[in-house]
């Protein structure tokens, strides 16, 4: 995997290095300016990056043929956090009103059937 | 009300790996709502057993991704604080507490968005954001399930 050159231009803790919006390094990049010490090398890098972008839904990878930016990623994983928020404040709200109007014991049972043959 | 439906999660959980799969999740989950819908069947408004249903999902999902991640453990702790317990045990572990020095503003709203990302490193948060993500999407895919047999149930009778 090749690494693209870091330009440094001020003094250690204050320079302002800059990258490729390529993918690796440029979370490389993101990673020491947050200020943490630990080396971490290029290929686990690899590998966050690969593990998040198959965890987006298939819609946000047709979208982004290919490799994504870092920050690209990032936003995506956001938003993606920030839907399934709201998905789950959404179904509990639609199964608090399922529940007020069904009160007998037969409907549990027709749901645990349910969700066992699925 | 709340706690004893906490206390039952808590006390099966058991090595993260056997009880992370969709049965285990889905039964778990289905003990809290049952425990949630007997505590207060006619007198509570809808908002209020949502709230609750909230509460118990995090809870579940939490409970089944097991004490080894930081974020589990994170939300466990959130959800334990509200019911307002008197005693308070010495902790073992210290946790860092220093606010880590946002300069990405991506970072910052990850850390805020994932529970516990506070404190953590930026490579421990980045894998701790892939798990919840994980976790959480089949959270959603499992409450799916239940609203769609549960309407489907309704829509017969």
């Amino acid at each position: 995997m090749e690494v693209f050159p870091l330009r440094r231009s001020h003094s250690f803790y204050s320079s302002t290095l800059t990258a490729e919006t390529g993918s690796a390094t440029e979370l490389l990049v993101r990673y020491i300016m947050s200020g943490r010490g630990r080396r971490i090398t290029d290929e686990e890098i690899n590998e966050l990056i690969s593990k998040l972008q198959a965890l987006l839904p298939a819609e946000s990878r047709r979208r982004n043929a290919g490799r994504m930016s870092a920050s690209k990623l990032l936003k995506e994983t956001c938003s993606y956090i920030k839907s399934l928020h709201r998905e789950v404040d959404d179904l509990s709200d639609r199964l608090a009103g399922l529940m007020t109007t069904m009160d007998s014991n037969s409907p549990q049972a027709e749901i645990i059937r349910g969700l066992l043959r699925s | 009300m709340y706690r004893r439906s906490f206390k039952d999660t808590k006390s099966s959980l058991g090595s993260p790996n056997p009880n992370f799969s969709k049965p285990m999740v889905a039964l778990r989950f289905l003990r809290a709502l049952s425990l949630v819908r007997c505590s207060g069947p006619g007198a509570r408004s809808p908002s209020y057993r949502a709230r609750g249903i909230r509460r118990a999902a995090y809870a579940c999902m939490a409970a089944s991704a097991g004490p080894r991640r930081a974020w589990s453990r994170a939300l466990l702790r959130k959800i334990r604080r509200r019911p307002g317990r008197g005693l308070r045990r010495p902790r073992a572990v210290i946790r860092r507490r220093r606010p880590v020095g946002g300069g990405d503003p991506l970072e910052v709203a990850l850390r805020r968005l994932v529970p516990g990302g506070g404190c953590m490193e930026y490579c421990r948060l980045l894998e701790e954001a892939a798990d919840y993500v994980k976790c959480l999407a089949m959270q959603v895919r499992l409450m799916q399930t239940i609203v769609d047999s549960a309407s489907h149930v309704n829509s017969i009778d």
